[in-house]
């Protein structure tokens, strides 16, 4: 069980380590410059952590939302605050997510990323301690969920991987976590 | 069973955002939620002292990003790479327009190449005349931009020189075309530089030929706007903007960029604004380099 997971670990860990670094530079998008690795990330987290229940251990993800700060040079703590609030959803969330069809769950991932959007400009608008244009903040979510398609098609890439070579489901590979 | 095993593979919906039959999932356990409470509560320890700018918690970032300053520096390569490749194809549609606008530049320059030799030439017997002191260059150091990029909360970036170049806080930042910002935070390989477009940004200015003075603010956008003039002092659009090197943090004459009038108010069109950022120099501008010039 603890090899599979330390083998469902690396793309997971090699995408949280590599999107802050993308982060630090700018890509002349069109829409949400400089925002959309950060968010990127953060649907990454989201994701894995519905996928894959108990796999990810949040002191990663406390680092990686720290790599981001840094390489950013945003407030240290914010996107930090944010991927770890979005642990605590995901994981709040996840018994609803595993327990409906496939339209229900598109749905609710879909509500999901409006709420973080939600949350990051509150917590920006309460660094600030007045209220920030709500707009950057959308522009670099919605370039995030666009560019998801990558992250995501080599997540399920690797999946179809583990799961041709263990011969077993997903699921039953990852156990309890203990962070 | 074995076939059983491979019916089982066979009909496991291999897509991604379904698993009807999964295990449900798995409870976190105490010391789980106990630790992500106690991150949580961490983090936001974090970001009220980024606010309340706790002298420690910025000498552990200067230090952290001179940890990671190695990784930033190799990773940025191949983003500097892409970005001159996007700008190379932009530059390819824009060809033609740019031709004739340096033609018409190239014509107007010749026009005053001659007129600027006169007034070199003037100024040179002016000066033997007075029997003024020559001003000293300016001492500076050049490094490459690691990391840059107009966040939520600011227009900072990254230089990889810092502490160990001679780079001390509050020196001028220049491209190949003018002043871009000044560093705010060093690290012993690290500088961070405030540009001009952030918010928090504010340069006391000299516009144009009469010498007004202003101050310019930054805005987050790309134009910083002109603030602080005396009531009886005019400003016109076009009028050259300089640094004034008022209260001597800056030296003075730097090229900023050109007035622009934007919704009733005068705004900066800056000279280095479009100008790619990769490579760029810090001039070593303070009391104590003056005086050891002066030697």
């Amino acid at each position: 069980m603890f090899r599979y997971r330390m083998t469902a670990l690396v793309l997971p860990v090699m995408l949280l380590a590599f999107l802050p670094t993308l982060a630090a530079y700018q890509w002349h998008m069109p829409l949400g410059d400089g925002l959309a690795f950060p968010f990127l990330t953060i649907l990454v987290v989201l994701i894995c952590a519905l996928r894959y229940p108990g796999l990810l251990p949040s002191p990663l993800v406390f680092c990686s939302g720290l790599a981001c700060d840094l390489f950013t040079r945003s407030p240290l703590g914010y996107w930090t605050l944010i991927m770890l609030l979005t642990l605590v959803l995901a994981r709040l969330t996840v018994t609803f997510h595993q327990g409906h069809g496939r339209l229900i769950r598109g749905a609710s991932t879909l509500i999901l990323p409006a709420f973080i959007t939600l949350i990051a400009w509150i917590l920006a608008s309460f660094y600030e301690l007045s209220w920030q244009p709500p707009r950057p903040i959308i522009e670099g979510m919605l370039m995030a969920l666009l560019l998801l398609v990558v992250p995501v098609s080599l997540l399920m890439g690797f999946e179809t991987l583990l799961i041709t070579k263990k011969k077993t489901d997903p699921s039953r590979m990852f156990g309890r976590s203990r962070f | 069973m074995f076939s059983k095993n491979r019916h089982k593979i066979r009909s496991t919906n291999l897509r991604f955002a379904s698993a009807p039959n999964r295990q449900p999932p798995v409870k976190a356990s105490g010391l789980s939620s106990t630790l992500l409470f106690g991150l949580v509560l961490l983090a936001l320890v974090f970001l009220v002292l980024d606010k309340t700018e706790n002298r420690q918690l910025k000498k552990l970032k200067a230090q952290a990003l001179d940890l990671a300053a190695p990784a930033l520096d190799l990773a940025s390569v191949p983003a500097g790479y892409i970005h001159r490749s996007f700008e190379r194809a932009q530059s390819f549609y824009d060809i033609n327009r740019k031709l004739s606008e340096l033609q018409k530049e190239n014509k107007r320059l010749r026009g005053i190449e001659w007129n600027i030799d006169k007034l070199k030439h003037n100024n040179s017997k002016l000066k033997a005349l007075l029997n003024s002191a020559q001003e000293s260059p300016l001492k500076f150091v050049s490094g490459r931009i690691i990391s840059g990029n107009p966040g939520l909360f600011g227009h900072h970036m990254l230089l990889n020189v810092g502490h160990r170049n001679g780079i001390r806080a509050g020196f001028a930042v220049i491209n190949s075309t003018g002043f871009i910002g000044r560093t705010i935070d060093t690290g012993t390989r690290t500088s961070r530089i405030l540009l001009l477009t952030d918010k928090t940004s504010r340069i006391p200015i000299t516009i144009g030929k009469q010498g007004v003075r202003g101050v310019a603010i930054g805005t987050g956008s790309i134009f910083p706007k002109i603030d602080f003039i005396a009531k009886n002092r005019s400003i016109f659009e076009g009028d050259h903007v300089y640094t004034s090197g008022d209260g001597g943090e800056l030296p003075r004459g730097l090229s900023i960029g050109v007035v622009k009038k934007i919704d009733n108010q005068f705004h900066i069109a800056l000279i280095a604004g479009k100008q790619a950022n990769e490579y760029v120099s810090v001039l070593f501008f303070d009391q104590s380099n003056l005086a050891e010039n002066q030697r």
